[in-house]
């Protein structure tokens, strides 16, 4: 078929000759590109031809009036009524539903139609319409079953996972790129460097990519689809492929945008004489005379400064974009390169955050007969300037609860910003304005990344193919603190520098041998393969401190203390892989994988393990009986699969002698060692069993579209570093194979297009329910307690856990009466006695909510007129409750300022309120402890993206001399959040895991307004 | 070569692939595994360490570590036993508000910390006392590790019996996982291993002068035997505690004396003097000045090579502006000074030693006290470096704590003599103690007490000798304070953060995140 197609096109137009003769061209109707390969039939006869390499075609037609049809892969097959026109131009629309077009499925491609998995197509058309720095904020909201939150921190990474988690460790899903698996991404957790274990490691995944390069987005969600990955697709897959160059001339593409962003939410905080006032009253409450800085009859009193901490920390960031791309080939090789600036600036004063990034690619193939080869490069430099904060808390809350009785600016302070002192302010309140501007964290990043395959057709139908793949993080963090002093709680003494370094190169060999074979209506395609990987991660420390003014920031210019740490992890894994997919008549298909992976994270015993899985699907409507008109596709189809994963630390199941336990003998450090953890050496695979059954179906010649599906995931064996007793000597808790957990819910997909006439338009929804359940934890179920959550058996993971608040006691006569609640005086908070054994202790608290939101969704709408275009992309949760730290932390009335609503609600008397409890400094009766007063119900439904678009018209285009295309946009991201939440977003970062319902600061996504042009040259 | 002839090799040299890998998938090939076994460049593993003489000496130099961890004498075990006491109160926002107003939360590292911290300390000592014994090394040497491992872990169970009294008796490996999941001794169980741990150590173990120089800082004969001393007082036996306390003072078990200038205790000058029986040896700098392991403060987690070998308990102990002036004296403790004058009707030089307050030539790290405005009328000074240091703000003190100083022993002498009705002989051993204070002779000033007399005088002279040295609280309870509604009442009008105390919490919580972890063990009374 490719190889008739091949030779039609070289046929010239003007070879052939015609009475009737009609010529056209035909183009892409998104950006009016020449479609090359378009089939054009005579509506009811067989006579016909296609499109050469400009779009152009030659037609003999005997009759004037007849229909031409149309039709080509990925887009919307047309019907073209002649009425004696001999010359055609026509603007095909791409299918956005297509089911023919190819899907990559992991060492192999599919048609869509013929999935038997569950594999989420992404539209990546709706990526030109979001800003994001990478492509894990692109696909919030697009498809079904993935869900991602995100900070609004610029460099930060967004987190995704597949129906729910399936893993106390890692979750995020893997990223093939171009058919290679990447390295996980991990949090960065620069903190104290650990000896014997990897710190975060911060090789961005798949952050470091350009969004502007890739071509597709498919996300395979169950175990039958993402098998053939074996353990490391046990969190589904991500499988991305970049754009490659086409035949034809050069095309340069140059896309580019503009934002400014905006925090636009405040928390309403008390100004100067409202602090004062509740200060006042909060210590005399604990016999304590007022803060001199409150107390009006005190010479210290402050009546001169009123500052309005979030207006003198936010402020306006920028968001800049720049793509150019060039593409092109001939019908032996091919080219597609580009180049990409990305620039974030953050949303708080100094000069970070900040995230600036530089990229290249370079995608080449080069075919000749049976051989192709084809080579990838990706280089990306980035570098991010940390948001900084003090040692007490987050800049949010720093930001916050700061003192509106503290100026931001104090020259008689080291550094020259102000701060709170204890005796004379009370408050612990630090300043963000200075850790942003005297603090400095600086990320650095070097990613590179390069393929090359080689693919060769054996004979017939049978093809190898061998890719080596070489994807290196590099990166430096280096932080410096100069000597400052801002109030009596944020001081350092001593300049110091850290700079962490750290290699992280990760190779792959991959080969696999594929047949396929057709015979009498049976397709088989049958595959093996091989593949090889060895990843290593290499880190090193250096302190140094004593730094004077003018500060030199290297380790060398430290005069004091210099200090060096380091050390090495290496991972190998090899596997052996098989696949079988058959169909018959294209009415029921099947497929087969199996998978062993050998991993060196185990023991001698351990070290494989076998995945295998099946999936099978029944196209009903190729059925010769099936005849119900509107029905244009009918499929159902199911799947069965196990998965592992080793995604845990090197070397967790030997125990080790730490030398570093020394102590002082004669004022010198001898040599020392001894054992400091405790294992479990028959650690294994952790398991994911999944299955799943859905239908596909689609209406009225595919306009309109919906998919059912359910999905129950189980996982067994987690692999978890379960909390031992501290009696055992060890705070390294041993990593076994202790938990179980299951994920379990539906998925719907509606879609709706209108494509004919001038307005077309298109509406796609999608829809996740999902149920989380830990089934087994520990050795004996016994819970996992973090904060405010609690794990356990029977429950979800991380569910919000305290006490029951049942008003505030307003008399001493109503403490007597209740259960013993001790120091609890009148104005304090009122907790029930849940037990009913007369004491208010541990053993009363409750589960108070889900930190899984139990509906996911998104919307997308999108229609185009006359050149105009217009999109709205709605994303929402509902079902999740937060533990609202910001909110809660105004509320504490402790450390900091408080909130308007606090100031105006709490306890004046008997009778009063029964919802804000009397200020107090100490707070005996712990008013403060975990409550509904601290939870908030977590949906949000939100304005994700709107955009405006004009695409000039053809006949101005052709007035630019080497214009093809031109488009210009505006648009909105983050417009608006419909919510009660009363924090600053409910879209919160956190662990994801044990503390997934936790709000602790998380940093809010700005509100963008941009704008951009796109030109084709 | 013909393009066929190529085509034809490369399916050869494919297929021929093909077939070793359907090997591999088949037999799981030796070599597979061979390329997935990976061994930790970073450590050596358990198995093979504790086989040599150096490695029992690397692994006893281990146990040491503990002293250095927030749960023990880098800041917290001093800091709670210090804020509970009637000589001191609370003043920091931190978790010891809780503490000190006997509430607990689940999450305050008060209750955690410390209990943490001597467990690590009781498995690293367990693994010495497990393996050694089987290496073939020099005799006396591996005696001498045994009973530093016997004399660590007494002292470790003696912390947790004082800290929570009903503990879990661990004195061997876990043979399974099983095994982690212990429930609680009786008291009186664990103290019995407290006292056969250091009088197996004191047996054990050579006095001073016998130690290499190099030595310097290991447990001792003399700590051994002070140590059971003590703990013999505290359960009680006086006369079992009687020949043990006699040996110290008569310097059977090494020469100790008390040194001329009180102060000369509690600086970094003036470390491992005659009056140390035990001292835990933080280190700022070497001979050469280099930072011992590092800077960074570590608290707690598994060690790392760049933890500081400091205290933090400098910082936290200081004034507000020269530390986080977390913990204050009481008035009581303050008045107990003023309470007698010196021979030469001076303050007790004590007092100026152990605080700042405001008397002629005070100087808080350097600044008149006057001159300040500190929050406080009075602040602690003891273990503080306000001689040689502008502050505290670097949080990295270098002041070996003292926790057995000579001047107590010669006070639990008198009181072991007192309670065995020996009241005449006690006063010699008291006024040891007062001499070097330059107060007057108490058996010219106090003579013939009965023993409920001397029992208060000795109540008196250990709460200004060993005032904030994480003594004060042990007396109180072992006293009986907390047994008596009208010493309770005492206690209150000293200190009203006890007005929040109820039976029971004298002693800590067990730790709730334990229990949630060990369905084997049991809250405290007083606390469920």
């Amino acid at each position: 078929m490719c190889a008739l197609l091949f030779i039609l096109t070289l046929i010239s137009p003007e070879l052939l000759h015609a009475q009737n003769t009609v010529t056209g061209k035909v183009t892409d109707s998104s950006n009016g590109e020449p479609l090359t390969g378009v089939n054009i039939v005579i509506k009811g006869t067989t006579q016909g031809t296609v499109t050469n390499l400009e779009g152009e075609f030659i037609l003999e037609v005997d009759d004037p009036n007849a229909e031409l049809v149309f039709s080509y892969v990925g887009y919307l097959t047309e019907t073209y009524l002649l009425k004696g026109t001999t010359n055609v131009e026509l603007a095909m629309v791409q299918d956005l539903l297509s089911l023919e077009e190819l899907v990559v499925i992991g060492y192999g491609t599919a048609r869509k139609s013929d999935l038997t998995g569950s594999v989420a197509v992404i539209n990546t058309e709706n990526f030109e319409k979001i800003q994001a720095s990478d492509v894990s904020k692109l696909i919030q909201g697009q498809a079904a079953g993935v869900s991602v939150t995100g900070s609004g921190e610029p460099g930060a990474v967004a987190k995704v996972k597949i129906r729910g988690i399936g893993s106390f460790g890692n979750t995020e899903p893997l990223y093939v790129v171009d058919g290679v698996p990447l390295a996980n991404a991990t949090t960065v957790t620069f903190g104290h460097f650990a000896g014997q274990f990897p710190l975060g490691v911060p090789s961005g995944g798949i952050s470091d990519l350009n969004p502007a390069d890739i071509e597709s987005v498919q996300i395979l969600k169950d175990a039958s689809a993402a098998a053939i990955y074996g353990s490391r697709g046990a969190n589904g897959v991500v499988i991305i492929t970049t754009k490659r160059g086409k035949e034809g001339k050069m095309k340069v593409t140059y896309d580019g945008n503009f934002g400014i962003q905006n925090i636009t939410h405040r928390m309403d905080v008390c100004n100067r004489e409202q602090f004062q006032e509740m200060n006042n009253v909060a210590r005399a409450n604990d016999r304590q005379f007022p803060a001199p800085a409150n107390d009006p009859d005190d010479p210290l009193f402050i009546d001169d400064v009123d500052t309005d901490w979030q207006e003198e920390v936010f402020t306006t960031g920028h968001i800049t974009d720049h793509n150019l791309s060039f593409q092109g080939g001939n019908e032996n090789s091919s080219y597609y390169a580009s180049l990409n600036y990305f620039d974030q600036t953050g949303t708080m004063v100094g000069p970070g955050p900040r995230y600036t990034r530089y990229s290249a690619t370079l995608n080449l193939d080069q075919e000749k007969g049976r051989f192709k080869f084809g080579q990838s490069f990706f280089y990306s430099y980035s570098d991010q300037i940390r948001l900084t904060n003090s040692q007490w808390a987050n800049p949010i809350y720093e930001t916050i609860s700061a003192l509106p009785t503290v100026s931001v600016y104090d020259d008689n302070n080291i550094g020259g910003y102000g701060g709170g002192i204890d005796e004379i302010h009370d408050q612990i309140a630090g300043n963000q304005v200075a850790f942003n501007n005297l603090k400095n964290n600086l990320l650095k990043r070097y990613r590179f990344k390069g393929v090359i395959y080689g693919d060769v057709e054996i004979i017939s139908g049978l093809n190898y193919k061998i890719s080596l793949s070489y994807d290196r993080s590099d990166w430096l963090n280096h932080e410096f603190y100069p000597v400052f002093e801002i109030g009596s709680r944020h001081v350092n003494a001593i300049a110091f520098l850290n700079e962490w370094r750290g290699e992280n190169p990760y190779m792959l060999m991959e080969q696999t041998l594929t047949y396929n074979k057709n015979f009498a209506g049976n397709d088989i395609t049958a595959m093996i393969g091989h593949s090889a990987q060895y990843d290593y991660l290499q880190q090193n420390y250096a302190h140094s401190e004593g730094y004077t003014e003018p500060y030199l920031e290297t380790i060398n210019a430290g005069p004091d203390n210099q200090d060096a740490l380091g050390n090495l992890f290496e991972h190998r894994m090899l596997s052996y892989f098989g696949r079988l997919v058959y169909s018959y008549k294209d009415r029921y298909l099947a497929t087969i994988n199996l998978r062993r992976d050998y991993s060196s994270r185990f023991g001698p015993n351990n070290k494989y393990g076998n995945f295998p899985s099946f999936s099978a699907a029944w196209k009903i409507h190729n059925e010769n009986f099936f005849n119900v008109d509107f029905i244009s596709m009918l499929k159902i189809r199911g799947g069965w699969g196990k998965i592992g994963s080793d995604a845990i630390p090197d070397y967790l199941y030997e125990a080790f002698i730490n030398n570093a336990v020394t102590y002082v003998f004669n004022g010198e450090l001898p040599q020392a060692g001894i054992q400091t953890n405790i294992v479990d050496p028959s650690i294994k695979w952790e398991e994911r069993i999944t299955s799943n059954g859905g239908i596909d179906m689609t209406f009225l010649a595919n306009k309109i579209e919906f998919t059912v599906e359910y999905y129950h995931n189980e996982a067994n064996d987690i692999l978890y570093a379960v909390p031992v007793p501290w009696t055992t000597g060890t705070v390294l808790n041993p990593t076994v194979n202790s938990a179980s957990m299951t994920n379990e819910g539906f998925e719907f997909v509606v879609g709706y297009r209108k494509y004919e006439g001038e307005f077309h338009w298109n509406i796609s929804a999608n829809l996740t329910t999902l149920k989380n359940e830990v089934t087994k934890l520990g050795k004996d179920d016994e819970p996992v307690l973090r904060y405010m959550s609690r794990t356990a058996v029977g429950h979800s993971m991380g569910e919000l856990y305290g006490w029951d608040m049942i008003g505030i006691f307003q008399t001493e006569e109503e403490i007597d009466a209740h259960a013993t609640q001790q120091n609890a005086q009148p104005g304090d908070v009122k907790f029930r006695d849940v037990n009913e054994d007369g004491i208010i202790n541990d053993d009363d608290r409750i589960y108070m909510g889900n930190a899984f939101p139990t509906l996911t969704g998104g919307l997308n709408f999108s229609c185009d007129y006359k050149g105009f275009d217009f999109s709205l992309f709605l994303y929402g949760v509902y079902g999740n409750k937060i533990y609202n730290g910001p909110t809660n932390i105004l509320n504490e009335m402790k450390y900091g300022n408080y909130s308007i609503e606090s100031y105006e609600n709490y306890w004046r008397g008997e009778g009063t309120t029964n919802e804000y409890p009397r200020p107090t400094v100490l707070d005996r009766n712990q008013n403060n402890r975990m409550s509904q007063r601290k939870i908030e119900d977590g949906a949000y439904l939100r304005i994700q993206s709107v955009q405006l678009g004009y695409t000039f018209p053809k006949n101005i285009i052709d007035k630019i001399p080497g214009v093809e295309t031109l488009r210009v946009y505006i648009g909105a991201q983050n417009l608006y959040t419909f919510t009660k939440y009363t924090g600053f977003d409910p879209d919160i970062n956190n662990d994801g895991l044990f503390l997934r319902g936790e709000d602790w600061g998380s940093y809010p996504a700005p509100r963008t307004l941009n704008a951009g042009v796109k030109i084709v040259l | 070569m013909s393009y066929k002839q190529l085509l034809k090799q490369t399916i050869m040299k494919i297929t021929n692939k093909l077939l070793i890998l359907l090997g591999f998938m088949v037999i799981g090939n030796s070599c597979t595994e061979k390329f997935v076994e990976l061994t930790n460049p970073n450590a050596h593993t358990a198995e093979s360490f504790f086989t040599s003489e150096d490695n029992a000496i690397k692994g006893i130099n281990s146990v040491y570590m503990t002293l250095f961890y927030d749960g023990l004498y880098m800041r917290l075990y001093p800091w709670i036993m210090d804020v509970r006491a009637d000589d001191m109160r609370n003043t920091s926002p931190w978790w010891t508000t809780d503490l000190s107003n006997y509430v607990t939360s689940p999450e305050n590292p008060c209750y955690f910390i410390p209990w943490a911290t001597q467990y690590k300390g009781v498995f690293w000592a367990n693994q010495i006392l497990e393996y050694v014994p089987g290496i073939d090394m020099d005799a006396a040497l591996k005696a001498r590790i045994i009973g530093e491992a016997k004399f660590l872990r007494g002292l470790f169970y003696y912390h947790l019996v004082i800290l929570y009294r009903n503990v879990p008796l661990i004195t061997s490996l876990p043979a399974n996982s099983d095994e982690f999941f212990p429930s609680q001794a009786a008291p009186e169980e664990t103290w019995a291993q407290v006292i056969s741990d250091f009088a197996d150590a004191m047996e054990a173990l050579p006095v001073k002068e016998n130690y290499a120089a190099e030595d310097l800082g290991r447990a001792t004969k003399g700590a051994a035997a002070g140590y059971l001393a003590k703990s013999l007082m505290i359960t009680q036996h006086w006369n079992e505690a009687e020949p043990v306390l006699k040996g110290i003072v008569d310097g059977d078990y090494g020469s100790y004396s008390l040194v001329e200038n009180y102060r000369d205790n509690f600086t970094e000058a003036n470390e491992n003097n005659s009056e140390s029986l035990f001292e835990v040896q933080f280190t700022r700098s070497n001979a050469q000045g280099d930072p011992l392991g590092g800077t960074y403060l570590g608290w707690d987690g598994d060690p790392q090579l760049d933890w500081s070998k400091t205290s933090g308990k400098a910082r936290t102990y200081a004034p507000l502006g020269y530390g986080w002036g977390d913990i204050t004296p009481t008035d009581w403790i303050y008045n107990e000074f003023m309470e007698e004058t010196t021979v030469n009707d001076s303050i007790d030089p004590r007092a100026k030693a152990s605080m700042f307050f405001d008397y002629p030539g005070c100087l808080v790290y350097g600044t008149p006290f006057n001159e300040l405005a500190l929050p406080n009328f009075v602040h602690v000074r003891k273990y503080l470096n306000d001689e040689t240091e502008v502050d505290e703000t670097e949080w990295r003190s270098g002041i070996n704590e003292r926790i057995l100083r000579y001047a107590d022993i010669l006070l639990l002498y008198a009181e072991c003599l007192n309670e065995l009705n020996r009241t005449d002989e006690a006063y010699p051993y008291i006024q040891e103690v007062r001499d070097r204070a330059e107060l007057r002779d108490l058996a010219v000033v106090r003579p013939g007490m009965t023993q409920e007399e001397m029992r208060n005088q000795l109540d008196h002279e250990r709460a200004v000798e060993l005032c904030f040295e994480a003594h004060r609280y042990v007396d109180l309870v072992r006293w009986g304070y907390f047994d008596d509604p009208a010493k309770v009442q005492m206690l209150i009008e000293r200190d009203e953060e006890y007005e929040d105390w109820t039976p029971g919490r004298e002693y800590l919580a067990i730790p709730p995140t334990e229990l949630d972890v060990n369905p084997n063990l049991n809250q405290n009374p007083g606390w469920e």
